[in-house]
C-alpha cells in the first residue's frame, strides 16, 4: 500500500521543501526501521508530521525524531514518538521543480 | 510533469498534507549578500590602490588630510565589508547545510575555510588577488547553494566595477 502526502513547512529543507510531494510505504515497514530514516507519523499535538529518527529507544517500541533545519521544533518538544503512530515511510519523493 | 500532474489531483481532490514544522518562521538563506559584500571587497581594493597611485602622482605623496578621510572610509568599508562575507558565509554553512548536503559536496568544509582566510587576508592586505580569488570562491560556494536548492545558475558580470563574474540563480 501507498500513500501520497504533500509537505508543509520548512523544517526538512534543504531535503524537502514545502510544496513537494511524497510517496509512502505504509505497510510492512516497521521492522525495517533504523537511524536517519525519514518517517510521516501522527503528534498527539503537531498532527501528522515529518521527520528524521535520531534514535530508536531499547525496546524498540519508540524513536526520537528531529527536523533537518536548525528552526525545527526540537527532538525534546516532540517528546518519544510511539512506533505505532508511524503512518509511512517516504519511498519516493517529488520536488517542485524535479 | 509527476509534480504537475500531483499538483492537479491536489487541486482536485485534496492531497493530505504532512507538517515540516517550525518553531520560528524559518531562515531565509541566500549568498547573494555575501558575494555583494565580496564585490564591495574588490572594489575598495581597486580604490584604495588607485587613491594611492594619483596621490603619489599628481599630490607629490603629501596624503592631507582629504586623503586620510578618503582612505580612511574606504579601508573602513573594505573590513566592514569582509567580515560580512564570513559572518553570511557562516550562517548558511552552519545552519542551512546538513550532513547530506556535506556528503553530496565534500569540498564544503574546505571551501568555507578557503573563504574565511581569503576574507581574512582582504582585511589584513591591500591585495586586489586576493580580493579576486575571495570572489571566485564566493561564486563556487553560490553554485553549490544553488544546486542544492535544485535552482539552476549561470555566470553573468556585475553589473558594478569592477565588473566581475558571478553566479546568481536562474530565476
Amino acid at each position: 500500500m501507498i500513500k501520497i502526502v504533500k509537505i508543509k513547512g520548512h523544517s526538512m529543507s534543504p531535503e524537502y521543501s514545502s510544496g513537494d510531494y511524497l510517496f509512502l510505504k505504509v505497510s510492512f515497514f516497521r521492522k525495517k526501521i533504523k537511524r536517519n530514516m525519514k518517517v510521516v507519523f501522527n503528534h498527539p499535538y503537531y498532527g501528522l508530521m515529518v521527520k528524521r529518527i535520531v534514535s530508536i529507544n531499547c525496546n524498540g517500541k519508540s524513536i526520537l525524531v528531529e527536523g533537518i533545519h536548525s528552526d525545527s521544533v526540537s527532538t525534546e518538544a516532540m517528546g518519544v514518538i510511539p512506533i505505532d503512530s508511524i503512518v509511512g515511510v517516504p519511498f519516493w519523493h517529488v520536488r517542485q521543480r524535479s | 510533469m509527476i509534480f504537475n500532474f500531483l499538483n492537479k489531483i491536489d487541486e482536485s481532490f485534496g492531497i493530505t498534507e504532512v507538517k515540516a514544522h517550525c518553531d520560528v518562521p524559518c531562515g531565509v538563506y541566500d549568498p547573494i549578500p555575501c558575494q555583494i559584500a565580496g564585490m564591495t571587497v574588490a572594489r575598495m581594493m581597486d580604490t584604495i590602490t588607485e587613491l594611492e597611485a594619483h596621490e603619489v602622482k599628481d599630490h607629490n605623496g603629501t596624503r592631507d588630510l582629504h586623503y586620510q578621510n578618503k582612505i580612511t572610509r574606504m579601508v573602513n568599508e573594505k573590513e566592514r565589508s569582509a567580515e560580512l562575507v564570513k559572518h553570511e558565509i557562516r550562517v548558511i554553512w552552519g545552519d542551512f547545510y546538513k550532513e547530506p548536503q556535506f556528503k553530496s559536496f565534500p569540498e564544503l568544509h574546505n571551501l568555507v575555510h578557503e573563504i574565511m582566510l581569503l576574507a581574512s587576508k582582504c582585511k589584513q592586505n591591500v591585495d586586489v588577488q586576493a580580493s579576486r580569488d575571495l570572489v571566485t570562491k564566493l561564486n563556487r560556494f553560490s553554485e553549490i547553494f544553488w544546486e542544492i536548492k535544485g535552482i539552476a545558475s549561470h555566470t553573468i558580470k556585475y553589473h558594478c566595477k569592477p565588473n566581475l563574474d558571478v553566479v546568481f540563480p536562474k530565476f
